[in-house]
């Protein structure tokens, strides 16, 4: 079983390494290779409430209907470089664009978890590869 | 851009000669000689929440007054966290709307760097006078930040810091809002020993017709050790991130 | 369980770090392969033949110079003599026991080791860098961590395993088996709250030292931390209330700054992995610039840790920071964005940790 992900920017955590050159990689890893189920893959898409690039990791929020009550997520997503490389740049992300997003869950259970991909309305597409190499989708 | 008639050359050369002693932390002389020394703890003159443009009003394009009067909305609403995250979530007030920072700051001078050290919540904000571009693997440089990349250089007596790369979650003020192409120009000056002035002009095509000039003097205070001060603290014990 | 690496992790993970040493070794096999594990990443941190020379080569007394006549394991280590009559003998029977583990320390040592610590490559400084002040009471300057990084000391600075009392070995094995379960507890780093004075220093974000004559004042990129040591504290307006980087005193012993650090607002984590210290517990920090020719100039931060809550005895654990002028122009730090957003919890993956 592959729970662990060794994963620079997902270090939600402790993690403050994030936003730092390479040496973040571990700090980071050592407490967030655990956060993620990387055997799960789930789905989801909403309203992108705000998209949050650096420390202590790149996130975005998404809000989403959740049996019919509106409810916020947080995705933790790969380094701005990883973004920049598949054309996509911070004024892509439009707060209140509709996106859909596939991550891999919280292992706390808690909503949101590690992005997989993401898809904007103006048709540009991401694709976590961190996260691929990590064991997930 | 700014005026300058009102410059007290006079001033100068009494400063040149009398700021390097104007402050204890300065002893051990690491700050770039030559140049006129801002180092030292300051707090604005005149406490206030708005950027007051010097010709009155702000110049708002449309769509800049569409955003502005959204933002005083939602502040009459108490929704502070759609239009102010710095109210909110104590995120850094950017530039320029630290300049407002109604709590202390320092200056440092050093390594070709300005240091603006708040005493609100630990708050940085830098200006570059010369440190090259270093490695930067995981492409940090391409994303905005609250503070921006702030390019400084001397003209005479005056620091003159140029920023852009800024964050669209910050405000000009407590409310006036931009977009990513904001460019905030600064000049600091000395225009007495104890009395520093910033004039900051404000670009935004998006948001302002023409670029407009705002003034903010400081005060210099004394020396002190700042307590520590943790915003996101008072945030959860319902207080507001600025305290009273 | 499988663990998936990079390439480049990979290639980091190949070195070995300060803590990996396991407690049975000799402390001369200690000696030897730490000398042979730090070269080569130090050459990394910062190339030859500017790299500073191994922190604690030849042993240096915490803090002060190295024993010029060292002849075997530091004081209150138990180890064999050196250069003896029976060192032939000892080579052939193989490596001597080490010392007896207590059940405190052996729980310590028998948890997952902690994640891999390297250093990013970073470039030479030019041969015109601007260096630090040769006064050696002027710490002033940008400096950064040019060690492997340690995401857990479990063991002292000369390799022997940490004092753990039982309670305090439980601490820290309740937080490594969190990290396993895949529900790491929360902390002040997590909360973008000022992860206290050792924490602050220990991984690759640079900081910059301000100096007066009765205090030295620390600012850091990460968490745009603030740190002030004070030198005349019966002058200074200490603050009511406790900070979480504690209150810190420092006087010079020679040309070693050391610093007594305690009276914390809450207890501590030391790392990442969430070594602790109790509020009550201190930290004696011996803090030298170190300047020798032809190498670029470090600081060597030697840390004794004091707290009877969690450790049997004071034990040490000694850090460096290359000087780095370059890095005086911080990287933005806004963990509140993120930390502060009232809409989404802060602590996604996090869970609270149980009290004692």
């Amino acid at each position: 079983m592959n729970r662990l992900k060794m994963r620079w920017l997902a270090g939600l955590v402790a993690g403050a390494a994030l936003g730092v050159g390479l040496g973040a990689a571990p700090a980071v890893a050592h407490h967030s290779f655990a956060a993620y189920d990387m055997n799960q893959t789930l789905s989801a898409e909403g309203t992108l409430k705000e998209f949050r690039w650096g420390a202590p990791h790149s996130s975005l929020v998404l809000i989403y209907l959740d049996k019919g009550a509106e409810k916020q997520m947080s995705i933790i997503s790969g380094s701005p470089l990883l973004f920049s490389k598949q054309g996509l740049s911070p004024r892509d992300f439009k707060r209140g664009d509709k996106i859909k997003v596939t991550y891999h869950p919280n292992t706390s259970g808690q909503p949101g978890g590690a992005l997989a991909t993401l898809k904007l309305p103006n048709g540009k597409a991401f694709s976590d590869t961190e996260a691929a190499r990590a064991g997930g989708n | 851009m700014g005026t300058r008639s009102n410059r007290p050359r006079t001033a100068l050369r009494t400063l040149l000669s009398g700021v390097a002693l104007a402050i204890g932390i300065t002893g051990f002389g690491v700050a770039q000689a030559a140049v006129p020394n801002l180092e030292g703890v300051w707090q604005i003159a005149t406490p206030t929440s708005q950027m007051k443009p010097v010709a009155g009003q702000v110049p708002f394009t449309p769509d800049g007054r569409k955003a502005y009067d959204a933002n005083r909305k939602l502040q009459a609403q108490g929704k502070f966290d759609d239009y102010d995250i710095t109210l909110s979530r104590c995120s850094n007030p950017g530039v320029p709307r630290l300049a407002l920072t109604p709590l202390r700051f320092k200056i440092w001078q050093r390594q070709n760097v300005v240091t603006f050290d708040y005493e609100w919540n630990r708050a940085l904000r830098q200006i570059n006078l010369g440190v090259p571009p270093q490695p930067d693997f995981l492409g940090l440089g391409l994303v905005p930040t609250m503070t921006g990349k702030s390019n400084g250089h001397w003209e005479g007596d005056t620091l003159v810091s140029v920023m852009d790369g800024a964050s669209d979650r910050t405000l000009i003020d407590d409310l006036v809002p931009h977009d990513y192409d904001l460019k905030v120009t600064e000049r600091y000056r000395l225009i007495a020993p104890d009395t520093l002035e910033d004039r900051i002009t404000i670009e935004d095509p998006g948001m302002f017709t023409t670029a407009w000039d705002a003034v903010v003097i400081y005060k210099r205070q004394p020396d002190v050790i700042f307590a520590e001060d943790v915003c996101l603290d008072r945030i959860d014990a319902k207080q507001p991130a600025f305290p009273k | 369980m499988k663990r998936q690496h990079s390439n480049w992790e990979h290639a980091r993970m190949r070195n070995t770090t300060l803590t990996s040493f396991g407690p049975t070794r000799t402390l001369l096999g200690i000696a030897a392969t730490m000398v042979m594990a730090i070269g080569p990443q130090l050459t990394v941190a910062q190339p030859a033949p500017q790299g500073p020379p191994p922190p604690g080569a030849g042993f240096p007394a915490p803090g002060g110079q190295p024993p010029a006549d060292f002849q075997g394991p530091p004081p209150g280590i138990q180890g064999p003599p050196r250069g003896g009559p029976g060192d032939g003998v000892l080579a052939q029977l193989g490596p001597p026991p080490g010392p007896v583990l207590t059940p405190a320390q052996k729980l310590v040592a028998a948890l997952p080791p902690p994640a891999p610590g390297g250093m990013p490559p970073r470039p030479p400084l030019p041969a015109d860098a601007a260096m630090p002040s040769a006064d050696r009471h002027d710490l002033q300057g940008t400096w950064i961590h040019n060690l492997p990084l340690a995401f857990r000391s479990q063991n002292d600075m000369y390799g022997a395993a940490a004092p753990y009392t039982m309670a305090g070995a439980k601490v820290i094995a309740r937080r490594v088996q969190s990290l396993k379960d895949g529900k790491p507890f929360t902390n002040a780093s997590a909360l973008c709250r000022p992860p206290g004075p050792q924490w602050q220093f220990d991984l690759n974000f640079p900081f910059q030292i301000m100096q007066a004559k009765d205090r030295l004042e620390f600012i850091f990129e990460e968490y745009h931390g603030r740190w002030t040591i004070l030198l005349d504290p019966a002058k200074a307006a200490i603050p009511a209330r406790k900070s979480y980087m504690g209150t810190s005193v420092g006087h010079w012993d020679g040309n070693t700054l050391v610093v007594e650090t305690g009276d914390f607002r809450q207890a501590i984590w030391m790392d990442v992995d969430g070594t602790p210290l109790s509020a009550n517990g201190k930290l004696i920090q011996r803090i030298r610039k170190v300047a020798n020719a032809g190498q670029v100039p470090f600081l060597e931060v030697v840390t004794t840790i004091v707290d009877p809550a969690n450790y049997t005895a004071p034990w040490s654990i000694v850090r460096t920071y290359g000087w780095n002028p370059y890095l005086a122009l911080f990287t933005e730090y806004n963990c509140e964005e993120q930390i502060g957003d009232p809409g989404v919890k802060a602590d996604a993956g996090l869970v609270a940790e149980p009290k004692d």
